[in-house]
């Protein structure tokens, strides 16, 4: 099997047997969920199947025509970024599935659950190795769908239908941004392929010499910033973490929310190296990254303070990777990535031990818990383990990355000189204090302190083997890379690193690396996070007040506001413009015809009236017009119907004159004989209803109407009276073919009898069966009548 | 003889439209279910007969009717949507005494799409353009005893009135400038319709013929009453086929034979487009209505298809007949899954005002499986989202407006897709998040079947576009 097989089949194997897990479910029943970590698995291997030749600095690509037509190709590209998150989504995919046989109880719908997993991780899997764009932005929206039906799963509460709404359209939309910068791209280059456009240097400078440079990197951070939960984007991630807590664990910690790191990533050899690069990329994670880390003090709901702090872990990487515009990119992107790896295992460890606390204690409030660690020692390690390294303590892997985070941030910050040389660390170490404080508040408000007794079932005990193993697993993976860095580091960060910078890197991580600055900072963090920890409560009862104050200093409130009032405001102008009486549609567009009319005559002739009109209307002509005129104005104003409608006749009879006046009797004759039988058919209603008939119009009403029919008129008089002008027709009457020809071409004298069966014979077949089809329409009102009687 | 070959499609139509007419007549209400079955018949013939006919381009009848690219896969467009929808309408149908005329009507409705979409003549358009308007104002007043449908066939049949007689004013005018009413003929007397003010006249004159069609802002505004009030099969016709039928008039009409005045409709139909689509998708977002929530949301998908107008390229072209394709699934499949709905909804209460009202669907998902996953893809589908038909001809119309260096314009639509994202995630929120009232409902067959064959349709465009882009390229081909 080559590798691009490999690939594709651990990308839709997913798929294809999500499609089938219904079916399945009879036979594997309440173990479904075995299976389906057993599909996961499988990709798993897959991808650890090719990942030996990415390690050793290949790169796979392999294209399949798709549309070609449009220019969209399926384009595998695997490198070590594709292969990293590929061996996450899937890794971490195994575990939670296997977490959610014990985490999921037997009533729910297991079916649907894991359909929504496997899809959801074969669209993640299938985004990192899209060489096409387009291809890429296919799977990305599809994380943002599953996603949404995964936390909507609890159909029951409204906050999740609430957060399910919130992320898709956040999300989805962050990806019509990106698609819309995909599309500007295209213009440059002409090509969906990222990768011929990596391996183009020449292009790389054309595009950051074009002019579109700016909106487009705009448009594509948009796009990450809203899947990775940055800058004002944020807002979805806390409200996604009403999903089942696996679920938080898998996607909005340790996969989809890195989506948009990916794409950070995946950019960085086209934009990377500018200033608009480390503006916009540094400062959207360093804003963030604070914001963030404060807001999580505040949180009392142990998911929530999880959902902050992976927004601010988000965003150091979000930081590092913008910092590769002025120093060594090598470091920055070797830290970013190594703490992309890291943050993978010890936040989804602290969400499957959130999940392990919430099924155990029923309860997510930390100020509910506190004292658990004599009755669940095993979670107790496990955590501590994990939220230390989220602190940064040694020799954990967090410590590590974090040391290489100060280290760039000092080195970014001598870079640009003063100030920057003091702020940009300070603002670093000031990231560190919040996430310390935040961690050791997950340990000691769960674990540590007095037990609530009135909030939490008596017992309360280790759970389930089933759950304990993947998150202890987890918790394995964080002290190894921390004690021997040297095997992520070898085998996973720097050919990561290679395939973000295109060329090959060498690393040197230790976990004793000396008396660095970075270390000194290290130091400085612990000692002020533990300062901050102690006036906790103080720092979060002051967010409270002051939220409570000052509401409107708040993304959240602006959009429940927008969604809110889009609804309101929509249904108000949608009354306004459509109020049902089908007189006002009439009018608009009758008003619109006028308008619409009378400017294009205006640009062609100055004057609306052309002045050399010249019309010799003979007395009985004008006669004629006359009674129309008077016939009409009776049929408007009568108040009986008999009256009425005989003066509409009238009116159509002096039309019947005015066709013999034009020398065309048949017209006349027609026209009397649809005047005369409409008349009749008029009356014979007119029978069956009251003989008059009074209105109540406004004068308003009527005033305005008046002013429409007269200015409808006025119009059609200035359109006809413009119409006679100066029209020659480019063409000759036809007559006299049908002189000439009908005898030698049809052997007929009469030429009427000639033009009817046999120049228009198609014509005269279509009158007959008209006649036919009104013949068939009349019996079958017969019948029906009888039917009903 | 041969000619007469290349219009079998159109006269498989007929003649079954007749026959089941005629065969209705003798029979009692309960066999007329098998006029239904001839119907769907019918078309099924009429769709593999023009399937075949894809490559062939022929003139007819003195270069009135045209057999060419275009022609054929609007026809394919029009005989879907109808064979989708007579396909649902045999459980719609079931025991009403009017089933033959229900049948009679949608295919001679067809006829006329079918005959405007090979229409080479402005008389010829105009006739067919017509038989297709009479028999959708009697459709949408199919309900007799139905105030709401009575209201809708009275408010379409007003206004269609109005702009049929706009619209033949805008073809006198055609007439009277260049002389001819041959679409090509037209095109090659540009000179004469640029020198005189007709020209100008007429376009806006056709603008507003087509336009309500089409249903553009502002003349759209029987659309939300008619499509809300008529039986969700006759709005599934309307919004897919005949919208569809306005669409491949106005690309003869403007792009082929007023293409000397190219630069006065351009600037038109960009802001009619801006217009149509932030109008449609605004007001969809506070519709309780599904049906007329989707009656606003193809006011919004007609205003994209219209960028095609503004763009003029090949490939917008190409975007824009694929979205005529897609979005003849994609909406055809969410009215009949409506239908489906309103359906289960009378069977528990027949007096429901609303049947198609958004709070109906709770739960959908739980009880109506197949239709709740159907509708569930025809509205990602419709707001574009991967791997269905919307977002393919989204993709290929957005990408070349972008590509002429229309981004603004790209900008608006796809600031509004974002927009509709909202009222479409809300139908899916409602059926699939929002528990349950009520009981499984077994779904009719008829239903069904519809449902899938559209689904079949949304996804194979969105997962294999490719043999699609290319009829659509060859169609385009005929514009330009």
């Amino acid at each position: 099997m080559d590798s691009f097989t490999a690939i594709v089949i651990a990308i839709f194997l997913p798929f294809v047997f999500a499609g089938f897990l219904s079916p399945l479910e009879r036979i594997f029943k309440d173990k479904i969920g075995w299976f389906a970590a057993a599909v996961a698995l499988v990709s798993f291997l897959l991808i650890a199947y090719v990942a030996p030749d990415i390690i050793h600095g290949e790169i796979i690509e392999h294209t399949v025509s798709w549309v070609p037509s449009a220019g969209i190709s399926f384009s595998i590209y695997a490198d070590g970024l594709a292969i990293m998150i590929g061996f996450i989504a899937s890794g971490i995919g195994v575990i939670i599935m296997s977490y959610s046989n014990g985490y999921m109880s037997h009533e729910e719908e297991l079916t649907r659950y894991y359909q929504y997993l496997l899809l959801f991780m074969g669209s993640m899997i299938g985004m990192v190795f899209s060489a096409n764009t387009i291809q890429l932005f296919v799977f990305w929206e599809l994380t943002s769908i599953t996603s949404f039906m995964l936390i909507g799963y609890w159909r029951h509460k409204p906050q999740s239908v609430y957060g399910a709404t919130k992320s898709l359209l956040i999300t989805a939309a962050g990806g019509l941004f990106m698609l819309a910068g995909f599309l500007l791209l295209r213009t440059i280059t002409g090509s969906f392929d990222l990768t011929a456009i990596f391996h183009d240097p020449y292009m790389i400078e054309t595009i950051k010499g074009h002019d579109l440079f700016l909106p487009i990197l705009i448009l594509l951070l948009i796009g990450a910033a809203a899947k990775s939960a940055q800058g004002p984007f944020y807002i979805w991630l806390p409200n996604a973490m009403e999903a089942p807590t696996p679920v938080s664990a898998f996607l909005h910690s340790a996969t989809m929310v890195k989506a948009g790191i990916y794409l950070i990533a995946r950019i960085h050899p086209i934009f990377s190296g500018t200033d608009a690069w480390f503006i916009l990329v540094s400062g959207i994670g360093i804003s963030t990254m604070l914001l963030a880390g404060f807001l999580a003090l505040r949180q009392t709901d142990i998911k929530a303070i999880l959902a902050y702090s992976t927004i601010s872990q988000l965003a150091y990487m979000m930081t590092m990777y913008g910092y590769t515009t002025y120093h060594d990119p090598g470091i920055g992107v070797a830290a970013a990535t190594f703490h992309l790896l890291n943050h993978a295992t010890f936040k989804a460890c602290l969400f499957l031990v959130a999940g392990i606390v919430v099924h155990e204690a029923a309860t997510r409030d930390i100020r509910k818990l506190g004292g658990l660690w004599r009755e669940m020692p095993i979670t107790f390690v496990i955590a501590s383990i994990a939220a230390l390294a989220m602190a940064g303590i040694p020799p954990l892997n967090g410590f590590l990355s974090k040391e290489m985070f100060y280290e760039t941030s000092i080195e970014m910050g001598s870079l640009l000189g003063s100030p920057f040389n003091i702020l940009i660390p300070a603002l670093a170490v000031l990231g560190g204090v919040f996430t310390f404080a935040y961690s050791i508040k997950l340990i000691d408000g769960i674990f540590l302190g007095k037990r609530c007794d009135e909030h939490l079932p008596e017992h309360i005990h280790d759970p389930s083997a089933i759950m304990l193993i993947p998150a202890a697993f987890l918790a394995g993976l964080v002290i190894l890379f921390g004690l021997v860095p040297s095997i992520p580091i070898h085998y996973i960060v720097e050919p990561t690193t290679s395939g973000i910078l295109l060329e090959t890197v060498h690393l040197h991580v230790q976990l004793w690396h000396g008396f660095t600055p970075a270390l000194m900072m290290t130091i400085v963090t612990f000692i002020a996070g533990i300062l901050v920890y102690s006036r906790y409560d103080n720092i979060a009862n002051w967010q409270n007040r002051f939220n409570s104050g000052y509401p409107w200093i708040s993304v959240n409130y602006y959009y429940d506001h927008l969604v809110d009032n889009a609804k309101e405001h929509a249904h108000r102008f949608a009354l306004f413009t459509q109020p049902g009486g089908i007189k006002t549609y009439v009018n608009a567009m009758l008003i619109l015809m006028i308008v619409l009319m009378i400017i294009p005559l205006f640009t062609v002739t100055t004057t609306l009236i052309p002045s050399n009109l010249n019309f010799e209307i003979p007395l009985y002509e004008g006669l004629t017009m006359l009674i129309m005129i008077v016939a009409a104005l009776t049929a408007a104003l009568y108040h009986k119907y008999l009256l009425a409608v005989i003066a509409l006749s009238g009116v159509g009879y002096m039309v019947s004159l005015i066709f013999i006046y034009l020398k065309a009797p048949d017209l006349a004759l027609t026209q009397i004989l649809v005047e005369t039988l409409s008349t009749i058919i008029f009356l014979l209603v007119i029978v069956k209803i009251p003989q008059t008939f009074r209105e109540r119009i406004p004068k308003t009403v009527l005033a305005r109407d008046l002013c429409i029919a007269t200015a409808v008129s006025l119009t059609i008089l200035v359109l006809l009276l413009n119409a006679t002008q100066g029209i020659v027709p480019p063409f000759e009457s036809i007559s006299h073919y049908f002189i000439e020809k009908t005898l030698p071409l049809a052997g007929g004298h009469n030429i009427v009898n000639v033009i009817i069966v046999d120049f228009r014979g198609y014509d005269t077949l279509g009158e007959i069966s008209v006649l036919c089809l009104a013949a068939l329409g009349v019996y079958n009102l017969i019948q029906s009548r009888e039917e009903r009687e | 003889m041969t000619d007469l070959m290349l219009l079998a499609p159109e006269i498989t139509i007929v003649v079954t439209g007749l026959v089941v007419l005629l065969a209705g007549l003798f029979m009692s209400t309960p066999s007329k279910k098998i006029l239904a079955y001839f119907s769907t018949l019918g078309c099924i013939i009429a769709l593999v007969l023009t399937i075949n006919s894809l490559g062939t381009s022929a003139t007819l009848f003195s270069g009135t009717l045209g057999i060419n690219a275009l022609s054929q896969f609007f026809k394919l467009v029009f005989l879907t949507v109808t064979l989708l929808v007579s396909i649902a309408s045999i459980k719609y149908t079931e025991g009403n005494s009017h089933t033959e005329e229900f049948y009679t009507l949608v295919l001679f409705a067809t006829f006329g799409m079918m005959m405007v979409a090979s229409a080479e003549d402005l008389m010829v358009l105009f006739v067919a353009f017509e038989l297709a308007s009479l028999a959708t104002y009697a459709l949408a007043g199919f309900e007799k005893q139905n105030p709401r449908s009575l209201e809708a066939a009275m408010k379409y049949f007003i206004a269609g009135a109005l702009s049929g007689a706009l619209l033949l004013l805008g073809i006198s005018f055609v007439y009277g400038a260049s002389g001819t009413t041959n679409i090509s003929a037209v095109a090659q007397n540009a000179d004469l319709l640029m020198s005189s003010p007709m020209g100008l006249l007429s376009v806006v004159l056709l603008i507003a013929g087509f336009g309500f069609k089409i249903a553009l802002v502002p003349f759209h505004m029987w659309a939300p009453d008619t499509y809300q009030g008529s039986p969700s099969v006759v709005s599934a016709l309307l919004a897919a086929g005949s919208k569809k039928m306005g669409f491949v008039a106005a690309f003869k009409v403007f792009i082929v034979a007023l293409i000397g005045l190219q630069a006065d409709w351009t600037i038109a139909f960009a802001i009619l487009a801006v217009i149509t689509m932030t109008y449609g998708n605004v007001v969809a977002l506070s519709q309780t209505s599904v049906k007329r929530m989707l009656a606003y949301s193809s006011l919004a998908q007609a205003g994209y298809i219209s960028m095609a107008f503004v763009v003029l390229t090949p490939m917008a072209l190409t975007g824009g007949i694929l979205y005529a394709l897609s979005h003849g699934f994609m909406k055809a499949g969410a009215f009949i899954a409506t239908a489906a709905v309103v359906y289960m909804v009378f069977k528990d209460d027949k007096k429901s005002e609303i049947p198609d009202h958004i709070d109906n669907f709770k739960g959908l998902g739980k009880r109506m499986p197949i239709t709740a996953l159907s509708l569930t893809i025809f509205v990602f589908a419709l707001a574009g989202i991967p791997p269905t038909a919307g977002f393919v001809s989204k993709f290929i119309l957005f990408s070349s407006t972008i590509e002429s260096g229309f981004v603004w314009l790209a900008v608006i639509a796809i600031i509004n897709s974002a927009i509709s994202l909202y009222y479409y995630a809300r139908v899916v929120k409602y059926m699939y998040f929002i528990p349950a009232e009520g009981e499984r409902v077994s779904e009719p067959a008829p239903y069904v079947v519809a449902l899938l064959i559209a689904v079949f349709g949304v996804l194979a465009i969105g997962f294999w576009p490719e043999p699609f882009v290319q009829m659509a390229m060859n169609a385009a081909d005929v514009l330009i």
